[in-house]
């Protein structure tokens, strides 16, 4: 009888990794565990697959309510935004009542949720109103509320109210990565390179360790343009190298390689040393990287175009 | 039957119609594949180089490269990618083109600065370069209209991007490129791209088109999207003699459902 329990106990705590099905012809085939373990891992670790969310949520809100127990909330709630994705408001209005009804239509979250909906159908206005209405009575500082509001200032192509709302919103709330990240990309949206550079560098002081920001950081610097600026892309590209060496990180490795041969060709760089060692490093990098993980046939391209830039000596 | 010699012989004039000079050729693999790239990613915008030649007065566009679909303004990358694409396009005698964007907004169909300026570069190393505008709201599964606004420069400096005045009517001349026809094109009407690409989104096989930013995530993934074209049965300009009997035969089935439809 212990041994069972322990087996079981196991069982549970056994944390697979889950492979999100690819073509939707394999979606029919989850079973309800699978779906179930799908829609998790989804409010756990985010991406935006909405097709996916959408099919399994409706499979499991309307033949296997019962057995969901208190899960099935927040699945109403993460179908709803699915919907809304995929253009199926009918199927968010049947969420939102659902929610509405379980949680009073006063909260905040079901009331952002209907401000959502409006978003889709294209109310921009009534939605605005929602938002207003909950960052000036209930609660000044909500964060989703916020962020919804710049949402809509870029739906409605606004780019530079957008920016004025989520410099506002980064006053109240200094260290929120995805919001600097997001008002990066807002600038670089419009080439505003420089500006781009300073959310970058606030998300370096956030967090130095990050190979990926260091990566932004060097392409922005990158496309910047000039000399000493390529000379800081070079600096930054070689760090997110030294920070996460492997072949995830072939964009550096592109990029300290693109870096290297622009200032040797456009920069006067040519006889520099210290660039030519760097070069050749990457070169050798490069070759190593396509000839471990791809197949001959793939490799040729990219090992051909390495070839072809190499400066002669 | 005596012929009076004084008597003037017109020459005979073919019908305006006939006389239409072509600019722009595309290759139905371009076509589609531009399409799929901006159909896999809905809330992002994508951009991509066009790879081709010129052929006679007329600007033929034989492939597309899809680039990126997470941030289409920063240039190291691209720079990268004018590379890769000079160094596949060595040995098929073709070169960069022009540049298809989507953009991120669905009623969003202007050239935006960014786009202005990559064309610009691209004019300079390519006289005749084009930019493909693609229409977003024009990008859905039954597709039965050119999703696509041709711009071309005029303009000495070539800065002044304006749509191409053969395709204000809509109308780009479809091509498809078949190793046995020694380089010739074959020239295919519209609807049967439109099939093609209607097929292929039906079937979902933009999951497993392939672009620059796929390709640096994950490097055995092919940014030429070999076998994609291959899965497809669209022409290849450099395939191989079975390749392109599937390609003809699979061409054949879709012009008879496509007749049999319409």
């Amino acid at each position: 009888v212990l041994s069972v329990y322990f087996f079981s106990l196991f069982a549970t705590m056994k944390h697979e990794p889950i492979v999100h099905p690819k073509y939707p012809h394999e979606y029919k085939k989850l079973t309800f565990n699978e779906m179930r373990r799908l829609l998790q891992d989804i409010r756990q670790n985010p991406v935006r697959k909405p097709a996916l969310v959408y099919f399994c949520g409706m499979e499991l809100l309307q033949n296997h309510a019962g057995a969901l127990g208190d899960e099935i909330w927040s699945i109403y709630e993460q179908v709803l935004i699915a919907a809304l994705d995929v253009n199926q408001i009918a199927d968010a209005e049947f969420c939102w009542v659902k929610l509405s009804d379980r949680f009073s239509k006063e909260s905040q979250r079901v009331q952002r949720l209907k401000a959502m909906i409006l978003e889709a159908e294209g109310n921009y206005d009534l939605a605005e109103e929602v938002y207003k209405d909950i960052l000036e009575e209930t609660n000044k500082c909500d964060i989703h509320s916020h962020k919804r509001r710049v949402a809509i200032a870029k739906a409605r192509g606004n780019r530079a109210d957008a920016i004025g709302k989520l410099e506002e919103f980064l006053k109240l709330y200094q260290t929120d990565e995805e919001a600097w990240h997001e008002l990066a990309c807002l600038h670089l949206d419009g080439c505003e390179y420089s500006k781009a550079c300073y959310c970058y560098e606030e998300l370096i002081l956030h967090d130095p360790n990050n190979w990926m920001f260091m990566l932004k950081y060097a392409e922005c610097l990158y496309s910047l343009g000039e000399k000493k600026h390529m000379l800081e892309a070079r600096k930054y590209y070689a760090q997110s190298i030294c920070l996460h060496d492997s072949v995830r990180n072939l964009r550096s490795y592109y990029g300290l390689w693109i870096c290297c041969i622009m200032l040797a060709t456009q920069y006067n760089m040519k006889d520099n040393a210290e660039n030519k060692d760097l070069l050749k490093w990457v070169v050798s990098k490069l070759r190593g990287l396509y000839t471990t993980h791809c197949s001959e046939g793939q490799a040729a391209k990219p090992l051909l175009m390495l070839k072809m830039n190499q400066l002669s000596e | 039957i005596c012929r009076n010699p004084s008597r003037k012989v017109e020459p005979y004039i073919f019908p305006k119609h006939n006389r239409r000079k072509t600019k722009m050729k595309c290759a139905d693999v371009a076509y589609v594949k531009a399409i799929l790239h901006a159909f896999k990613h809905p809330s992002q915008a994508v951009c991509g180089l066009l790879l081709g030649k010129m052929e006679y007065e007329a600007l033929l566009v034989t492939d597309c490269m899809p680039l990126f679909h997470l941030q289409t303004t920063i240039s190291p990358m691209f720079d990268v990618a004018l590379l890769q694409a000079k160094a596949f396009c060595k040995d098929k005698g073709t070169t960069v083109v022009g540049y298809y964007v989507a953009n991120e907004a669905l009623h969003d169909d202007k050239l935006s600065a960014h786009t202005v300026k990559v064309a610009t570069r691209i004019e300079k190393t390519f006289p005749n370069a084009v930019v493909w505008q693609l229409i977003n709201t024009r990008i859905k599964p039954d597709s039965d209209s050119l999703a696509i606004t041709v711009y071309t420069s005029s303009g000495k400096d070539g800065k002044n991007w304006t749509p191409a005045s053969n395709t204000t009517d809509g109308r780009v001349d479809f091509v498809q490129l078949h190793s046995w026809a020694d380089g010739c094109t074959v020239p295919i009407h519209s609807d049967v791209v439109f099939g093609t690409l209607t097929s292929a989104i039906k079937a979902f096989r933009f999951k497993g088109l392939v672009d620059l930013d796929d390709s640096l995530d994950h490097i055995s993934q092919d940014v030429w999207n070999v076998d994609l074209n291959a899965a497809l049965g669209l022409s290849i300009s450099a395939g191989t003699a079975a390749a392109a009997l599937v390609g003809a035969a699979a061409a054949a089935i879709v012009c008879t459902s496509s007749k049999k439809s319409s």
